[in-house]
């Protein structure tokens, strides 16, 4: 039926029926496409120009939902299927019944009519092949599997074409696959003997095809087929390498990808990869258990490259240690620990079955863990300190407390005894004071053992912290810089190199560290030197975790460490100026990290408390570190928030009648955003709104700045105070203060700080900071003022261009350069400033693709690239180059959908995304392309669908920010449908954007709980 | 058959009308494929291994039989409309029967939406996939295709239908018109609509144009 495609003939095609032109060249060439015809597009393209467009544009996409179907088709449960087609017959071939499907094909025993027998016949989907290239491949693995001529080999007798089928023809063996033992619900371990008699066999057979220069490339249970005389057989030769390219497999990778050499995955095999998979096999068959649990193909490409199989003994006690050793030696990770060829397997099974001993040896744990530290290096260094550390600081603590309790114990023994003596004999006084005497010394004893074993902690600690210290992010330039290299040595031991490699994984590790310094705590007696190292090591571990982008985490271990801190400030009634300064830092770290996740309240305070720590010191006895971290929390202080105002106030749930969803307490307006046209940023990349008009609309409570002492948390207390009867009671007001001049008098000292830093230029953290502060006034200065914003922003471009020239190496440099670069406004400017914006905004786009290739995983640096796109585009509208405009924006989705894809934990990547969209639709509608608009809106809405909550649960910046985003989206759909004239559409997304408000929440609501007034 | 016109001018249509049963022998078997796809698409993921596509074709051949008069009852329709209709309504019992009572005729929509839509924790594997060195090319492919699915089940229920009606059912434009119930004019422009937004949807995903345009570009674009 579908082998009678005609001929192509565009003239014929070219002659109308009912349907209109490129309706009938498109069936045409699915037609030809699903007969196996594979006619190019551009064949098409070029045959009706008049259509090339339309062809080149949405022929690509006909053949990916073609492929979709293809791949359901022919893989529903990892299984190959013929699809639709019915066989009965293939050439010579009269199909008797299915035996089987695999991967690869489906299996009939079908009888051969010329010569009478019957055979097994492979059949492949119509889709296996894919080109002529690969058909001649096929035929030639399949003249080389013809060759092989084993007693375990299932013989190959030819291959065939027929009815647009390749199959393949093999003896008919009458059993089963070994993968049937995984099938049945009571799977038992086979015994150690049979198995390895199995594998044996096979493993001659696969020596003796190797010999040949031939690889199997697939073995598993499914390809060894066992008979009914006992003998096991391995088919499949070479069918692997065959339909290696073939889509259909690999969506069934699962299957094969279980029993496949980790090398493989990186594209290498050779006969110790075949070798591997049979020593999986063999695990399997011995264990009854999957060695590789994951079920999907991803978890168990990460599976098979990072973790070992459960030992086997473990699963099966009863198993001889030999098995395990030549399991375990077959299945190594590294090729080179392998056997060195099958034979040898095939040998040491033999040994084994002889009941002589193998040649393997166990692989010992310490050489475990010496190979595991070989595929972690870094992490496992650091591990491994800790584990060694740890045992030496449990032996000597345990013996030092010994010592110790035994010391105590004969002290209270013989203070009773002589106390006894005292009474009975009324001794002098003399003795009396000699008793006295030696109940100090024994004391003294017992403070030294509890010494020692302090000195021990404070080496276990100094061990773990330099675990932390390997992964820890800091500034890197420090180092590199003589008079600070000294400071640091002295100072904080947080001035480390980062390592920018930091895995998920290795934050995970060095967490299950975090307990050993509890214990230790605990051990040494909550001693608040020991709980501070704790605190430390939340610190770093949040530093660790914000700079890979996980957002919460970071927070959470740098609020315990905060936390802890807080905690053990009565217990410790006069801290050193390390002391304080390590806990300022801290609190500047915790209040950036709150910060760059939208909590602007919470980011407020801990910048205030790090401020209040240090400003009790006069500025000229303030050290380098000291003056540096007083002046980072004036400047996030002077700071203007991104969304001037916290989230709106809610009504308590907990209360009644008086508090309505719908009443803001004193008129205070509904949530700003959307009065204060939120600019778009990346919390990444955490900077602010260069709106000037978003600081001018507000009006807030005064904090008084510079003078920290006093100022207390005071902002949220006058937010209530003002507010009278407070909507939030029993919850932290997340109101900012608000004030210019607030923000601008801490700016000034953070300037004034900097300006007169010692050391000057040659401190690249001052350096920095300053240009930051530089930069922020120059956004703070009203507009009337060009002359001075502009002054400030060349100071500030000035002396980053400085840092970088100096030292190019360093990131942080270039990333702050983009940013000052990028920190154009886009809104009111003249024709030439907007050319002038293209140049920077170009350099900074330069500056920011270099660092998104110098390290391809870090969430700033592409939110940063996105950002960048997104101002240019901006630029290009207006310059009335729109097409250059759209390009730049679709590029910039693109990216941010990426990036949203790598980050799902984060919504706030997807939300950008979102709003990136929304600029591209507003194009597209200009230039009428309403449909698309829509297309491309409703797509991008769904994808932050999931991170909205319910009105009444929106509790952080961030989520009011997403759910702004979504309403706003929705609007905008409603909108455009309503100018294509789909009402119905429209009026469902004007609801649906209703129902994300607090309108939603009050239909929703309880009716008992309805507005009562 | 494929491209083949509607069947309308099949000419056992007349023969099917007058109760040859027969010619609707013929014409089932003819369309056999394409009624397998539709059960093999349509077909409930909780149904996969308990039901055999060729079962309920089976089935749905003896309904027809037993239903050849509604044929002629229904005019105009064309025959393989009609056939595909019956095994859409087999289908359905087949899934009250396994299912339960809850399953209501509106649950035919939804269960392709959940075949499509399998592809859920794509997003996912895609993510831990980034983190291996050198993921096979494969994998990635079908990282890639499993994209295309998710991408087809965010799409309006329009477009998914008849998108799967012309790809995943393979049923030309007239037979999409005659289900559907529009024009052969109106059936084309939607098609292409839904062809032209998928490609947008598939356009966001980094490479995948790329990717594509590689493959048709070598000996002949991919299966």
């Amino acid at each position: 039926m579908n082998s009678t495609v005609p001929i192509f003939d565009p003239a014929q095609l070219a002659q109308g029926s009912d349907d209109d032109l490129f309706e009938r060249v498109s069936a045409d060439f699915l037609a030809r496409h699903r007969a196996g015809q594979r006619p190019t597009v551009e064949l098409y393209a070029r045959e009706f120009p008049d259509l090339a467009e339309e062809i080149r544009e949405l022929f690509p996409t006909m053949l990916a939902i073609e492929r979709v179907k293809l791949r359901k088709e022919h893989s529903s449960d990892g299984q190959a299927t013929l699809g639709a087609r019915k066989i009965e017959r293939l050439g010579d071939y009269r199909i008797l019944r299915e035996i089987g499907r695999g991967g690869m094909g489906v299996v009939f025993e079908a009888e051969q009519e010329s010569l009478c027998r019957h055979v097994a016949l492979k059949v492949l989907p119509p889709a296996a092949l894919h080109d002529q290239a690969q058909v001649r491949r096929f035929h030639r693995e399949a003249r080389t599997a013809a060759a092989l001529h084993h007693t375990n080999i299932v013989p190959v007798f030819g291959v065939g074409f027929d009815d647009g089928l390749h199959y393949y023809v093999m003896q008919l063996i009458d059993g089963k696959g070994l993968d049937e033992r995984f099938q049945s619900p009571d799977r038992q371990p086979m015994p150690p003997l049979e198995a390895a008699r199995m594998i044996g066999q096979i493993a001659d057979a696969v020596q003796y095809a190797h010999e040949h220069g031939i690889l199997h490339r697939d073995i598993k249970p499914a390809n060894l087929l066992l008979d009914r005389a006992g003998n096991v057989w391995i088919t499949d030769f070479g069918l692997a390498q065959a339909l290696e390219r073939d889509e259909t497999r690999t969506d069934n990778i699962g299957g094969t990808l279980r029993y496949m050499a980790p090398e493989r995955l990186h594209g290498v095999a050779d006969e110790r990869s075949d070798l591997y998979s049979l020593g999986i096999t063999l695990y399997e068959l011995v264990t009854g258990t999957r060695a590789f649990a994951g079920m999907s193909s991803a978890v168990l490409m990460h599976q098979i490259a990072h973790t070992d199989p459960q030992p086997a003994r473990s699963i099966v006690p009863a198993l001889p240690r030999d098995i395990d050793t030549i399991v375990q030696k077959a299945i190594s990770k590294d090729p080179g620990h392998r056997y060195a060829s099958v034979k040898e397997l095939a040998g040491d099974l033999r040994r084994f079955l002889e009941g002589r001993p193998i040649s393997a040896r166990p692989v010992t744990t310490p050489e475990r863990f010496w190979r595991w530290t070989r595929r972690n290096p870094a992490l496992a260094t650091a591990t491994g300190t800790a584990i060694a550390l740890l045992m030496l600081v449990g032996v000597i603590l345990a013996v030092g407390y010994v010592r110790a309790r035994e010391n105590a114990t004969r002290l209270a023994v013989s203070l009773n005894n002589e106390r006894a003596a005292l009474q009975a004999e009324r001794l002098s006084r003399r003795k009396e004071q000699a008793a006295l005497e030696r109940e100090q010394a024994a004391r003294a004893e017992e403070r030294l053992a509890r010494e020692s074993a302090e000195a021990v902690t404070a080496l276990t600690l100094q061990g773990l912290d330099s675990v932390f210290d390997t992964f820890s992010p800091d500034v890197p330039y420090t180092v590199s810089l003589p008079a600070n290299a000294a400071d640091a040595a002295d100072e904080d031991p947080l001035l480390l190199p980062p390592q920018s490699t930091v895995s998920p994984e290795a934050v995970a590790a060095l967490e299950k560290l975090l307990p050993i310094y509890e214990q230790l705590a605990e051990q040494t007696g909550q001693a608040p030197a020991v709980r501070l190292r704790t605190a430390a090591a939340q610190h770093r571990l949040g530093l660790i975790a914000a700079q890979i982008g996980q957002l919460d985490g970071a927070i959470e271990s740098l609020r315990d460490a905060a936390a802890t801190w807080k905690e053990l400030q009565p217990a410790l009634p006069s801290l050193t100026r390390k002391q304080q300064l390590a806990h300022a830092k801290l609190m500047n770290d915790l209040g950036e990290v709150e910060r760059q996740a939208f909590h602007f309240g919470e980011s407020y305070r801990a910048h205030e408390d790090a401020l209040q720590l240090l400003a009790p010191i006069a500025t000229d006895a303030l050290t380098i570190d000291e003056r540096l971290e007083l002046a980072r929390a004036h400047f996030e202080l002077g700071r203007r928030m991104p969304f001037a105002m916290g989230p709106p106030p809610r009504p308590d749930r907990e209360r009644t009648g008086a508090d309505q969803p719908s009443e803001r307490p004193e008129g205070r307006s509904p949530p700003p955003y959307s009065a204060t046209e939120p600019q778009p940023v990346p919390p990444t990349v955490a900077i602010d709104s260069d709106d000037p008009q978003a600081s001018a609309n507000l009006v807030a409570p005064t904090a008084v700045p510079g003078n920290a002492g006093q100022t207390g948390s005071s902002a949220g207390e006058r937010g209530r105070g003002r507010g009278g009867r407070g909507p939030n009671d029993g919850r932290r007001d997340r109101r900012m203060p608000f004030d210019i001049t607030a923000h601008a008098e801490h700016l000034r000292q953070s300037i004034a700080l900097l300006e007169n830093f010692p050391g000057g230029e040659r401190d690249t953290r001052a350096v920095l900071l300053l240009a930051k502060c530089y930069q922020e006034r120059s956004k703070q200065l009203n507009q009337a003022s060009e002359t001075l914003r502009a002054e400030d922003r060349q100071r500030a471009t000035t002396l980053l261009e400085g840092l970088v020239k100096a030292s190019p190496q360093v990131r942080e440099f270039r990333f702050d350069l983009a940013l000052l670069y990028s920190d154009i406004d886009t809104r009111s400017a003249t024709p030439e400033q907007y050319a002038a914006g293209e140049v920077r905004l170009r350099g900074a786009l330069a500056l920011a693709t270099e660092l998104i290739r110098e390290e391809t995983d870090i969430p700033a640096y592409q939110a940063l690239e996105t950002q960048i796109r997104e101002k240019l585009a901006r630029v290009l509208e207006r310059s009335e180059r729109h097409a250059e405009a759209r390009d730049m924006l679709r590029e910039a989705i693109d990216r941010q959908s990426s990036l949203a894809r790598q980050r799902p934990e984060s919504s706030i990547h997807a939300v950008w995304a979102v709003r990136l969209a929304r600029s591209l639709s507003d194009l597209m509608e200009i230039d009428g392309e309403t449909a698309e608009a829509i297309v491309l809106l409703e797509s991008a809405a769904r994808t932050i669908e999931p991170f909205v909550a319910p009105w009444e649960r929106r509790n952080s910046p961030a989520d009011y920010f997403t759910a702004m985003t979504l309403i706003e989206t929705y609007r905008r759909l409603a909108d455009l449908h309503s100018r294509a004239g789909n009402d119905e559409a429209a009026d469902e997304f004007r609801l649906l954007a209703e129902d994300l408000g607090p309108t939603g929440w009050q239909r929703r609501r309880p009716t008992m709980e309805g507005p009562s007034k | 058959m494929r491209g083949a016109s509607s069947s309308d001018d099949d000419p056992r249509a007349a023969r099917v009308i007058e109760g040859d049963e027969s010619a609707l022998a013929e014409a089932y078997s003819d369309h056999r494929e394409r009624l397998w796809r539709m059960v093999h698409f349509r077909l409930d993921r909780r149904l996969q291994g308990r039901v055999d596509a060729d079962d309920v074709l089976q089935e749905a051949y003896l309904d027809a039989v037993k239903r050849i008069g509604h044929f002629a009852e229904n005019q105009p329709i064309s025959l393989f409309v009609w056939l595909r209709l019956i095994v859409g309504q087999t289908l359905i019992d087949v899934h009250r029967r396994h299912l339960g009572a809850k399953m209501r005729d509106a649950d035919r929509e939804e269960s392709i939406q959940q075949r499509l839509s399998e592809g859920t924790s794509v997003s996912l594997s895609f993510h831990l996939l980034a983190h291996l060195t050198s993921p096979s090319l494969a994998a990635q492919r079908a990282e890639l295709m499993s994209l295309v699915e998710e991408a087809l089940a965010g799409m309006s229920g329009t477009d998914r239908e008849v998108l799967a009606l012309r790809h995943f059912e393979e049923l030309t434009n007239s037979e999409v018109a005659e289900v559907l119930g529009l024009e052969r004019k109106a059936a084309s422009i939607r098609y292409v609509r839904a062809l032209a937004r998928l490609k947008t949807v598939l356009q966001q995903i980094p490479g995948f144009f790329v990717d594509t345009d590689v493959e048709t570009s070598d000996t002949a674009s991919d299966g």
